[in-house]
């Protein structure tokens, strides 16, 4: 029978569809996530929050075929129970979905694999979260089926399922949009979610129809009876435990042997970002080719790796005492590791003033301005202009503009004698 | 042969009777079942159907009656086609009758077969690869026939198989049906031609009571009122429902 509904279910339209839309999501949105298996992974999940919407208005309209096209009183006459007339329809649009979701994800896999990184491991977790969202809204598709069972029971709910998904997402993390090195995904809790969602979707299943002509008296059935009160106990636990457990979303440990660059100033990154090494390397070499006068940091750690401050996700961090100071390489820019080492050693060259703005006049402000942006761009290889914008003032923004400049300018003697320069006189300007 | 028994039903909805006290017994072959519109023949065919479970009284297909425990078992002796039945335009006819195997619990190594026979009796095997949505009005009601009696069910439920057919269809319909005489084929009807063309024994039912049990001859010889045009079986018929009319009025 699943042969006959996977070959005229409307949901085969999608599998081409859907599939070449997820596939464009994945590869056209970005490419920094190849190489890193959290990334990947976490690349390849995105397509399932976007097609939950859709996954649970196909189960609203599968669940609601048999009323639509008339079939509800000879199908009260068979001896098929209505959760097996149900569960083909329901397997057959979650196995599209899913399906499309795993294409994806092999997909994204493919040119990861290919150089195998470290961190395998923190792959499976955004899949399996992935798989629980797309069970979750076939469940609530169903569910809206069943109650509404007309022709609007689609629209609703992939409306509603989409409502859901943008409240719930943000309390429950129900999907990510990343995967940064520093987070993983507890499998446990993402188990849970999908079992819970499993249970959600047998007790859709076992929920009566509202269509019953209110005059009709039902058999009682004691397996559906059984069937039904499993799958709600099922559900009220498995909730419970996922309630509890919260966001699956944890903060990593961090490692023993993280993956350092440099000699005399070192890089470290987690092991999963080995993809970055080289440029790290480079980056490494500029801080060290820096005049002896500037101060630098002995170690820089990529955020998480040693330290974690309370607030995730910031990369605008000084040096914490017992610390090494970090960067953040956030979508594989490496103007967000440069902002951020920019910031360590400004703060160490900025004296006794400590970074821009804390200047006594706005002349000394800019300079300490131009001076980071300086830096930034010179860690960077003084190739480009920043990947990044900002809404500072005209004075600040024409200050960095001619920080950035200089990097491209002149040659690395001159910058750095420019450099010391501008440090020798921010000794002798007054701070606020 | 296959029996159907019906023994003492009765049939209600909330406060109102629909079916009082009904008991009969058919053998395999046809029976139509006749009476005026609000008679309760859709009502008897859907308690036959298991659709609705009787107030009170036995049923029993081939000796096995019908209660909660068995309900599975009996419902894979039945094939019913209900007045208004539905399709799913997107499958083949031979899917719909396959669909219609599975739902009744035909075993997986029996059903293909029994898809094949059932086409084959409605004359649908060169049809059989055509979506459901492409089929003549004609078709779509034979497929609905091969949905009722594949796996040859042993009771038949035909609720006002014939409305909205032509008359040559009419008459594919009755050799069909005349085909099924191994089970017991209740097919309800208000067009008493029908019942005097194919059905060995006739049952009239009015207001819920069973006013005749016999067959279409002895129905045609219940005949007193005079109108003209009418068959033998529709002054029988007429007749009949007239007596109790008035018998109810006195």
């Amino acid at each position: 029978m699943i042969g006959i509904v996977l070959r005229r279910s409307p949901a085969r339209w999608f599998l081409p569809l859907g599939a070449a839309f997820s596939l464009a999501v994945l590869f056209l949105r970005s490419r920094y996530w190849i190489g890193v298996w959290p990334q990947t992974a976490a690349a390849a999940q995105i397509p399932a929050i976007l097609l939950s919407g859709l996954a649970a208005a196909a189960a609203a309209w599968s669940v609601a075929a048999t009323t639509r096209f008339g079939m509800t009183e000879q199908l009260r006459a068979v001896a098929a129970a209505r959760w097996r007339r149900e569960l083909p329809f329901v397997l057959v649009v979650t196995g599209y979905f899913t399906g499309v979701i795993l294409l994806c994800q092999v997909s994204a896999a493919v040119p990861t694999a290919l150089t195998w990184p470290p961190g395998f491991g923190l792959a499976p977790g955004y899949a399996v979260m992935a798989m629980a969202v797309i069970v979750l809204s076939v469940a609530f598709g169903h569910l809206v089926g069943k109650l509404l069972s007309g022709m609007f029971a689609a629209a609703v709910a992939g409306l509603g399922w989409l409502l859901i998904a943008l409240y719930l997402g943000q309390m429950l993390n129900l999907g990510v949009v990343s995967g940064p090195v520093w987070d993983e995904i507890d499998l446990p809790t993402v188990i849970a979610r999908l079992l819970f969602a499993v249970a959600l979707l047998a007790l859709a299943i076992a929920i009566p129809p509202q269509t019953r002509d209110r005059t009709d008296r039902g058999w009682r059935r004691k397996g559906t009876t059984w069937f039904g009160a499993a799958a709600l106990a099922a559900t009220v636990i498995l909730l419970g435990v996922t309630v509890a457990a919260g966001s699956p979303v944890r903060a990593r440990q961090p490692v023993a042997s993280p993956t350092c660059a440099g000699q005399t100033v070192k890089l470290c990154l987690w092991p999963e970002h080995e993809k970055y090494l080289p440029q790290i390397e480079a980056m490494a070499a500029r801080i060290e080719r820096l005049p002896d006068a500037l101060a630098v940091p002995a170690r820089v750690d990529e955020y998480g790796l040693t330290y974690r401050p309370s607030a995730p996700g910031q990369t605008y961090i000084v040096e914490v005492a017992h610390h090494s100071p970090f960067f953040g390489l956030v979508e594989g820019s490496m103007w967000a590791v440069a902002v951020s080492i920019a910031d360590i050693i400004g703060s160490k060259n900025i004296h006794p003033c400590t970074k821009p703005g804390t200047f006594k006049s706005d002349a000394d402000n800019l300079l300490a301005i131009e001076f980071r942006a300086w830096i930034e761009a010179y860690l960077v290889g003084g190739t480009s202009g920043p990947d990044y914008h900002t809404n500072a003032g005209v004075d600040s923004q024409n200050a960095a503009a001619r920080g950035v400049a200089r990097a491209h300018q002149g040659t690395a003697q001159e910058q750095f004698a420019w450099a010391l320069k501008t440090k020798d006189a921010f000794n002798y300007a007054p701070c606020e | 042969m296959a029996v159907l028994t019906v023994r003492n039903v009765r049939q209600a909805y909330g406060s109102r009777t629909v079916i009082d006290d009904l008991s009969f017994t058919l053998g395999s072959g046809v029976h139509a079942l006749l009476g005026p519109n609000g008679a309760g023949k859709t009502t008897l065919l859907r308690t036959l159907a298991t659709v609705v479970p009787p107030v009170r009284g036995h049923i029993l297909i081939d000796r096995v009656e019908l209660t909660g425990p068995t309900l599975d078992e009996v419902r894979r002796r039945i094939g019913y086609l209900p007045q208004n039945f539905g399709i799913d335009p997107a499958m083949t006819v031979a899917e719909f009758v396959y669909y219609a195997a599975w739902a009744r619990g035909v075993p997986k190594s029996l059903r293909k077969a029994a898809v094949g026979e059932a086409l084959e009796k409605v004359d649908l095997v060169g049809q059989r690869a055509i979506k459901m949505k492409r089929l003549s009005g004609g078709m779509v009601q034979r497929s609905g026939i091969a949905w009722a009696i594949v796996g040859n069910p042993a009771l038949i439920l035909l609720d006002e198989p014939t409305v909205g057919l032509d008359p040559l269809q009419r008459i594919q319909f009755r050799e069909i049906i005349a085909r099924q005489r191994d089970s017991v084929v209740v097919l309800s009807t208000h067009l008493t031609d029908d019942a005097d063309a194919i059905a060995d024994s006739v049952i009239v039912l009015d207001d819920g009571a069973m006013r005749f049990q016999g067959s279409p001859a002895e129905l045609a010889q219940l005949g007193t009122l005079e109108s003209p045009g009418a068959t033998p079986i529709e002054r029988g018929f007429t007749s009949l429902i007239a007596i109790g009319a008035q018998a109810e009025e006195t």
